[in-house]
This record gives C-alpha cells, sequence and structure tokens, in this order.
C-alpha cells in the first residue's frame, strides 16, 4: 500500500467515519458496549425523559449512561480529530455544548403528544442551531465542535447495519413491486423536472429532495446529501419541507381513504410506499387497522433498503457524470473509487454484514435486540441529533432563503409528491389489488 | 440600541417562540389521527425494521408459513 494510501486511511474524515462505527459495531458484538442510552417519553414533566420506567414504575435513571456517552463519543471523536490535524481539546469544549444541546432536541420530541405529530429531533436540533447562528451568532468554540460530516457519516455506517436485505427479501414480491419500482421511477423524473423545467440551479439540492420525497425521508435525504457533497442550507431544506409534508400526510391521507371507501390494503400500500418517514407510515396505517398497517409497513420497509442503492447510485452518478469535466475522457475504474466518498463503504458493508454474516451467524434475536436495539440504533440517534444542531449553528437565514428563489425547491416537492402518490397507487392497485399477484390478505 | 443587546433580545424572542412551540404542539387539542397515536402510543419517530413491531409480526408469520410449506 502507498504511503498516499495509508495516509488516507488515518486523516481522511470519510475513513473515520467508517471506523468509528465498525468501532461501535465491534464494541457491541464483544459485549464491551452493552447499551446506549436512549430518553424516555415525558407527558408533563421533561425531566421524565432521564428516568427508567420498568412496569410503569420509575427504576433508575440515565444520567450516568449519558455521562459515559458523552465521554465516550467525545474521546472517539477527539482522537480522529486529533489524527485528522485539529485541536482535540478545542474540539471536545465546543462538542460539549452540542451534546447539551442535543440532549434538549431529542427530550423536546420525546413529548407524548410532540412524538405523536412525528416531528423529530431533527427538527427540533436545527431550530434551536439555527436560533443561536441567527441571534447571537455561533461563536468559535462553539463551531470547532460542531463536526457536522463527522457525525452524519459515522451515523450513515451505522445506519447501515439496520439495513438488513435477507429479511426484507423474504417480505413478498407485492412490497418489491410497490417500493422499487415507483421510488427509482418517481427520483429520476423529478431531478430531470427540477433541472429541465424548474431550471434549479444546485444539482444536488435537487436530488436531495428527489430522495428525500420518493424513498425515505430523513435518512434518505442525509445518505443522499452526503453522497453528492450537498451543502448544508440545501440537507435542512429539504429534511425541512419533509418533515412538514409528512405531518400532514400522515394526517390526510387515512381520512381520505376512509372518505372514498378506498380497499384498505391498497390504500396501506399507498401510505407506505409515499409517506416518508417510516413511524409515520406506521401510524397512519394504523388508523385503517391492524392488517393495514403491518401491509403499510412492509411497503416501507422494503422501500428503506434504497437508501443504500440509492446513494451508491448517486455517488457513482455524481464521480463520473456531475464532477465531470465535460472535455476530459470517461473516468477510469481506479479515478471513480480515489473520488468516491469512502463513508458509502463502511455504510453497504455494514448492511451487507449484517444481513449476510451475522443474522445467520447469531441469529435475528441477537442482532435485532442486543446489537441493534441497544446499541447501533440508539447510537445512531444521537449522532444524527448531534449532526442537525451542528447543521443549525454552522447555518444562517439568508443562506437559507437563497435555496428558496422562487419557491422552486417547494414546488419540486410538491409535483414529485403528487406523482409520488399517483404511480403509488397504480402500483398498490396493480400488486394488491389482486390483479398482478394473488391477495395475501 | 447596542448590535449585541439587539441579538440577545432576538435570543430570547426565539427562545420564547421555541417554548410556544412546545407548548402549542404537546398540550393543545391535536387532530383526531395525532389523539389516536398519542392513545395507542404509535412510535412515530419509529426508525427502521428493529423498531417496528408491525414487521416483526409479520416477518414471523410469513417464517411460519414458508415452514408449513
Amino acid at each position: 500500500m502507498s504511503e498516499h494510501k495509508r495516509s488516507q486511511l488515518f486523516t481522511a474524515e470519510d475513513w473515520w467515519a467508517v471506523w468509528f462505527g465498525f468501532l461501535v459495531i465491534i464494541a457491541a458484538l464483544t459485549g464491551v458496549v452493552t447499551s446506549v442510552p436512549k430518553l424516555g417519553k415525558w407527558v408533563d414533566n421533561p425531566l421524565d425523559v432521564f428516568l427508567i420506567i420498568k412496569d410503569g414504575v420509575a427504576s433508575g435513571n440515565i444520567f450516568g449512561a449519558l455521562v459515559v456517552l458523552w465521554l465516550g463519543l467525545g474521546v472517539l471523536t477527539a482522537f480522529g480529530v486529533w489524527a485528522m490535524g485539529g485541536k482535540p481539546w478545542r474540539y471536545f469544549f465546543g462538542y460539549s455544548a452540542v451534546f447539551a444541546f442535543a440532549v434538549v432536541s431529542y427530550s423536546i420530541s420525546q413529548q407524548q403528544q410532540i412524538r405523536a405529530y412525528g416531528l423529530e429531533y431533527a427538527f427540533w436540533g436545527l431550530l434551536i442551531g439555527l436560533l443561536i447562528s441567527n441571534t447571537v451568532g455561533t461563536p468559535g468554540w462553539l463551531l470547532a465542535g460542531a463536526k457536522t460530516e463527522m457525525f452524519i457519516k459515522t451515523g450513515l455506517v451505522l445506519l447501515g447495519a439496520e439495513i438488513l436485505f435477507d429479511k426484507i427479501l423474504k417480505l413478498g414480491p407485492p412490497g418489491l413491486f410497490v417500493a422499487w419500482l415507483v421510488a427509482p421511477t418517481v427520483l429520476i423524473l423529478m431531478y430531470i423536472f427540477g433541472l429541465r423545467w424548474l431550471k434549479m440551479t444546485s444539482k444536488s439540492l435537487v436530488m436531495v429532495i428527489a430522495a428525500e420525497t420518493s424513498v425515505c425521508g430523513v435518512s434518505a435525504a442525509i445518505a443522499t446529501a452526503a453522497a453528492c457533497k450537498a451543502k448544508k442550507e440545501e440537507l435542512t431544506l429539504a429534511v425541512g419541507i419533509g418533515l412538514i409534508f409528512t405531518v400532514l400526510m400522515m394526517i390526510a391521507m387515512p381520512l381520505f381513504i376512509k372518505a372514498v371507501g378506498m380497499d384498505i390494503i391498497i390504500g396501506a400500500a399507498w401510505i407506505g410506499g409515499t409517506i416518508d418517514s417510516t413511524g409515520a407510515v406506521i401510524a397512519a396505517g394504523s388508523m385503517l387497522g391492524a392488517q393495514a398497517e403491518k401491509v403499510a409497513a412492509v411497503v416501507k420497509m422494503v422501500q428503506n433498503i434504497l437508501i443504500g442503492v440509492v446513494a451508491f447510485a448517486v455517488a457513482v452518478y455524481w464521480v463520473t457524470s456531475v464532477e465531470r469535466d465535460a472535455n476530459a475522457a470517461r473516468p477510469s475504474a481506479m479515478e471513480i473509487w480515489r473520488r468516491m466518498p469512502k463513508f458509502i463503504v463502511g455504510f453497504i458493508g455494514a448492511s451487507l454484514i449484517f444481513s449476510f454474516v451475522l443474522m445467520p451467524l447469531f441469529g435475528a434475536e441477537f442482532v435485532e435486540n442486543r446489537i441493534l436495539g441497544a446499541v447501533t440504533t440508539n447510537c445512531r440517534g444521537w449522532l444524527f441529533c448531534l449532526a442537525f444542531v451542528s447543521i443549525g449553528l454552522e447555518s444562517n437565514f439568508r443562506d437559507l432563503a437563497s435555496q428558496l428563489v422562487g419557491g422552486k425547491p417547494i414546488w419540486l416537492y410538491i409535483v414529485g409528491q403528487s406523482l409520488n402518490l399517483v404511480l403509488t397507487l397504480l402500483a398498490a392497485w396493480l400488486a394488491f389489488g389482486g390483479i398482478l399477484f394473488p391477495r395475501a390478505f | 440600541m447596542p448590535k449585541n443587546i439587539i441579538q440577545w433580545i432576538r435570543l430570547a424572542a426565539g427562545i420564547a417562540l421555541i417554548i410556544t412551540l412546545v407548548v402549542v404542539l404537546g398540550f393543545a387539542p391535536a387532530p383526531r389521527q395525532i389523539r389516536h397515536n398519542v392513545a395507542n402510543d404509535i412510535e412515530v419517530t419509529a426508525k427502521f425494521y428493529s423498531e417496528a413491531p408491525a414487521i416483526h409480526e409479520y416477518a414471523r408469520e410469513l417464517e411460519a408459513q414458508l415452514k408449513r410449506r
């Protein structure tokens, strides 16, 4: 291995994201880390988020675990900052404040009724970060801890572990038909519509909104934004538009399905293929009954796998087409590899290892509960929360407003989502209405 | 007024806005879908396979069907 490659492995942020992600996974597999704290729910007392509730009774608190998480994540990432040539103490000081804001954002999102609206920590994290950066301004010491890219990419490697190909592929052709046929079609058509019809100048903004709308909301937006090197303001805008429309669709779609007397299984598949967030899909599906909730969940889960496929395809497309000089020759495989965002390797690698090695080796129960449920999912949640607070701290309303020229991003979302609604309804009728496949329910 | 005082007033107004938003969304009467979610304790912020009970149940049903065949 050349000197250059060796240094890249230990100096590039993308590679550090891979090391951090796999370190967390190995720590969970070997039992070094058995759980990562998750904030509890609260109704009228915000401090209840720190309580551990068992059988309706408080049996302890998570203060100690939160301190360990703050220190553990902080020391780990500070080491990476040091290896990349930064100042670890300065980073750690800023990171500690970002972590505190992340706890506040997460706590707000855990209020019972706010949870029911589906306004996630991403929304509150952005809001708090934007509030500071647009009023008193983000001080330098705080900015030093706002390592957005590092948090996002490490979180994405852990997200890869949650995308389990093997199980989802067993869930049947109808779900695959609805999710895998419509989502890529809508993504490509939205991209063309945004660039050719709306004449939007930022290709990365169009791509992030298209992935956000067609695949699965915040997670797809984050993964695609990292793959096409989108600006932070572009990700903020895509996530903001998506979150608001998700709440509206979660409320309106079950009401519409009931009002027009649509077959609830077709309606559920329609919900699963169109509403962005997984949780909101399950919530909307449950309004139609238990069977409908399952169908909606299945379609959404099958669609979720596309995150990995889409992120990889977008990264390759960006390297080979968007970033390529029009007069330059087609880049070689080595050149594509050199320019490819390396966190993708960790993201896809984690997904494949979990799907085809760990699940068969250790069993679904162990992997889902002890590794994913207890450690990596919670850790990923904290990293994304840190990332959204950081994005808010680094953004200002002027830059955000500049992305909104003529409301084009909102039109792109509305037109894309309308197309998504029509195509998914057609696919749901074909797949779940007994036309192409026998009815399972 | 000095610029930094205006900035602090803006920060205070922003904090008041966030608190108002939390109070309105968290405690004001909500639409039926939201009340349904609260009553059934539905994880609207749930993510992916590991947190979705519906898919676990369906996967188990499907595996049982496959074994029976």
